[in-house]
């Protein structure tokens, strides 16, 4: 599966990739050099999250594209096009996404097309209207220029890389192009509704975006609480859980829980559902007092995501010896 | 006299922008390192006096490190800077090679000679995360050599630090442990209660800095420093809790392996438990954490008492 990602000269594609993918700190981003030719990034944290990312250059033009490069959007399931929200007016980079889009699905039309109205931090953003100001802006120019071309709308996020909304967005993209994530959000919903939890996550370890949630809105707050608590129980175990000769992959493994009580009456409970894949849980004390039940109820749902995700491998499977 | 003050009077000192406001800062008034970015310079001297363990107070004279500052510390404050000093803590800026900063360090050393000959001095070698890792252990080492010249024969224990790791932590740790007037008391109830529960070793924080404040361990492990680190980890994760409204009571993590209990503990300390025998329940050891917790705020209040 691949993503292509594109977008004006540093409107911070590259930056994107690299606080979300290889851990770099948001302030280091601002030495990153600007990419030259399309980089691919590979992404094989667990079977959830696996893709090919397509890092193009700032410099591309969808006129003068090169078969090369025309193959790659030909491939991607998805396009990201990051926008740069500090730089106003947006009508020059939006003609360029319209017109990218026209082409685009002239050769790929099951291409989904998702928006990053990127850099909404520092001072000009403070406020959260001027932030739905910015996406209103933006939805309301592209909407008129998709509906005149007769073009489907995209979709439109907030994104920065000094919060979690990039991590959130990114999310939510994955999620729209793996399949299996509806099935997973059913059984997510079950298990909360018979376990009385507030708010389930299934996040990939390594890169801490979220696989799948219940069909509950997500709030900031919580994700950040549940991808804090990964970076506790990750570093700890580094420190106490691993043998001499073993690596950080083993810090995690199929025993890991971990269970963290907040002041607010809350609790958050963490369990491996897979392979670095952890399920992390906001539960009210009162309904935690029952934990052998939410145990074994999650128990029942690993068992359930195994057959969704055996029933996946066995599809893309299919897949390949059709195309091959 | 002043050994038994329970008024700590710590001096923090050093050249303008080394660091010191923001190293107080993340380790008392739990800023973000990112944050102190904001700092300005500090006017004169900031002094503010933090409790720390239930009743010990300590007295942190923050003193700006601008030139016509420390001119005034030397001549007419030097008697009142200078008396009844417990603590010194001098910052240096691994990267400045100012002549100035050690003719300043020089001074404050004798005027310590001169008026509180028995305060405890450190030397923080500060910023060392703007030097390359394998060029750090050389750059302290020059540091600490020409600091130790220049000491007058005092006794100097030097650290490497850096706000962006845990080594900020070590210091600080190593620093409060000379605050405390009877850590013996403490380090000897811990051995009995890390015995009693069969654990691998057991750490007491104090609960609004997390710094170490005694620990004993019954099996050894391979990383010296892993309490810094784990003050570190566990600070980060109570300013993201305070980003939601929320403070953490209790934590557990465990892998196949082991199995860690941070808990509340008496009303100025966190405890951390390690153990790694799986044949231990959890709520076992939950259970005892929970009984100790009465016996030790005796013990706590014990160590940090003074002596009549």
């Amino acid at each position: 599966m691949n993503i292509a990602v594109l977008g004006s000269k540093r409107v911070g594609k590259s930056s994107i990739l690299k606080v979300v993918f290889q851990k770099m700190s948001p302030n280091e981003t601002l030495f990153i050099e600007s990419t030259t030719r399309v980089d691919e990034v590979k992404i094989q944290n667990n079977p959830y999250t696996r893709c090919t990312i397509l890092d193009f250059p700032g410099t591309f033009e969808i006129s003068q594209m090169t078969s090369l490069e025309r193959r790659f959007l030909q491939d991607s399931a998805m396009i990201i096009y990051v926008l740069d929200a500090q730089d106003e007016p947006y009508n020059k980079s939006l003609e360029k996404l319209v017109s990218l889009m026209s082409e685009v699905y002239s050769f790929n039309p099951h291409c989904k097309i998702e928006v990053f109205c990127h850099k909404i931090d520092g001072d000009m953003f403070v406020n959260d209207d001027v932030k739905l100001g910015v996406l209103n802006e933006v939805s309301e120019i592209v909407r008129f220029d998709t509906t005149e071309r007769k073009l489907p709308e995209p979709s439109f996020h907030l994104t920065s890389i000094y919060d979690l909304s990039i991590f959130e967005a990114m999310s939510k993209c994955i999620q729209k192009i793996t399949p299996g994530v509806g099935h997973m959000q059913n059984l997510l919903d079950i298990l909360m509704s018979h376990c009385r939890i507030d708010k389930v996550y299934v996040f990939d370890v390594i890169s801490k975006l979220y696989i799948a949630t219940d069909s509950t809105p997500v709030d900031l707050i919580s994700y950040e609480l549940c991808s804090d608590m990964i970076d506790v129980v990750i570093d700890v175990s580094c420190i106490y859980g691993v043998g001499e000769d073993e690596n950080f992959n083993n810090a995690f493994d199929g025993k890991s829980t971990s269970v963290i009580r907040l002041d607010t009456g809350l609790t958050l409970y963490l369990r491996e559902v897979e392979h670095l894949l952890a399920l992390v849980c906001l539960v009210k004390d009162d309904n935690f007092e029952r934990h052998h039940l939410i145990d074994y109820n999650i128990d029942r749902f690993k068992e359930g995501a195994k057959k969704i995700l055996d029933a996946r491998e066995k599809w893309v499977k299919e897949q390949e010896e059709v195309k091959g | 006299m002043e050994e038994n003050d329970p008024n700590k009077k710590v001096l923090l000192m050093g050249k303008s922008g080394a660091g010191k406001t923001s190293m107080r800062s993340i380790i008392f008034a739990n800023f973000m390192p990112k944050d102190t970015m904001r700092l300005g310079f500090t006017n004169s001297i900031n002094q503010s006096n933090i409790r720390f363990l239930g009743t010990l107070s300590l007295a942190l004279w923050d003193c700006g490190g601008q030139d016509h500052f420390m001119q005034h510390y030397f001549e007419s404050q030097r008697d009142t800077l200078f008396r009844n000093v417990q603590v010194l803590i001098y910052v240096f800026d691994v990267h400045s090679e100012d002549q100035r900063d050690m003719n300043y360090y020089r001074s404050c050393v004798d005027a310590i000679q001169d008026h509180s000959p028995t305060a405890h001095i450190f030397v923080l070698i500060h910023k060392m995360d703007l030097i390359p890792v394998e060029k750090r252990d050389e750059a302290f080492n020059k540091k600490e050599r020409e600091v130790v010249k220049n000491s007058a024969g005092l006794n100097v224990i030097c650290f490497k630090t850096s706000i962006w790791d845990e080594t900020l932590y070590l210091a600080w740790s190593r620093i409060v442990h000379y605050l405390i007037p009877n850590s013996d008391v403490l380090t000897q109830s811990l051995n009995r209660f890390c015995s009693a529960c069969e654990a691998d070793e057991v750490v007491l924080f104090e609960k609004s800095t997390f710094l170490v404040i005694s620990n004993f361990s019954s099996k050894q492990h391979k990383d010296v420093h892993r309490f810094e680190k784990i003050s570190n980890i566990v600070k980060q994760f109570k300013l993201s809790c305070s980003k939601a409204a929320a403070r953490f009571k209790s934590m557990t993590v465990m892998n196949t392996n082991f199995c860690a209990f941070v808990d509340e503990f008496t009303s100025s300390t966190y405890i951390m438990l390690i153990s790694s025998d799986s044949t231990i329940l959890p709520a076992l050891t939950q259970m005892n954490i929970d009984l100790a917790k009465k016996h030790f705020e005796g013990v706590v209040r014990a160590s940090t008492a003074v002596a009549q």
